[in-house]
């Protein structure tokens, strides 16, 4: 039986790869039984959502001032 | 494409805000944002016989971006001595959250709370309390939306302490968010 901190963890890592059968049966056991964790589990599920809603549009948030890109194509034109 | 046939002031019109945009993604200092993409620019310049028409050019300008960045970065970590995995070995003791914090409530519902640009303004308010490079690590997951292994190779850390960094970013965001939704 997988600790809390190693479930938390393995949550995250199945974001980025695929967890091996034994690993993600482990995963399902714990968050089936653990009301913590299955918390967790789905806090980090809205904040997944968040973050790529968030990083979806990437709009231009940062401006140079006009005075900034003449400076800058002044330079660059050699 | 050669030097000539790129119009050198439209490059800069076209692509300036978005890069700074995205450099602050991932750094917190706007001057050295604006350096390091007016750098990019001379960079990019140099070697544009290596630009492949196959992929945009504004893609291919951030790739150079982004690599300014991690160089900085590792720059900066000789200088400071303080690696990213220094965090590691520090004390241990806020690692078993679950026991010793009672977090009742969830933030499932935080989008019925908020309207959507407030959840947003405020997510982005709590992304600025992190570590400058855990921003980085986000900011390579969800938006460059990366590999594990090219974000341990870009911060020169082991696959483990990427899903800590993961893991403690969400408890971050969690707390943030959650404090400003109960208030």
């Amino acid at each position: 039986m997988k600790n809390c901190e190693d479930t938390t963890l393995d949550v995250e890592r199945s974001s980025f790869e695929r967890l091996s059968i034994k690993d993600r049966l482990a995963l399902r056991m714990h968050l089936a039984m653990c009301p913590q964790c299955r918390k967790y589990f789905k806090d980090s599920t809205t904040i997944d959502t968040l973050l790529k809603k968030r990083f979806s549009h990437l709009g231009e948030e940062y401006k140079f001032t006009q005075e900034e890109k003449d400076e800058m194509k002044r330079k660059l034109a050699g | 494409m050669t030097n000539q046939d790129i119009d050198r002031a439209q490059l800069v019109e076209d692509h300036s805000d978005y890069l700074l945009s995205f450099a602050m993604t991932k750094l917190r200092d706007i001057d050295l944002a604006k350096d390091l993409v007016q750098d990019t620019f001379v960079s990019a310049l140099t070697k544009l016989e290596s630009f492949e028409k196959r992929s945009k050019l504004r893609t291919w300008l951030t790739s150079i971006l982004n690599r300014k960045i991690i160089d900085h970065w590792r720059k900066a970590e000789t200088r400071y001595t303080d690696p990213i995995s220094n965090f590691f070995d520090q004390d241990d003791s806020d690692r078993h959250w679950l026991m010793e914090k009672k977090s009742d409530s969830s933030i499932a519902n935080i989008e019925q709370v908020l309207e959507e640009e407030e959840t947003m303004n405020e997510l982005k308010d709590c992304l600025d309390k992190l570590p400058e490079k855990w921003n980085g690590i986000v900011s390579s997951k969800y938006l460059e939306e990366k590999e594990s292994e090219q974000i341990c190779n870009d911060f020169d850390i082991t696959p483990s302490n990427l899903w800590v960094i993961i893991h403690r970013t969400k408890l971050l965001l969690r707390d943030c968010l959650k404090s400003k939704v109960v208030r």
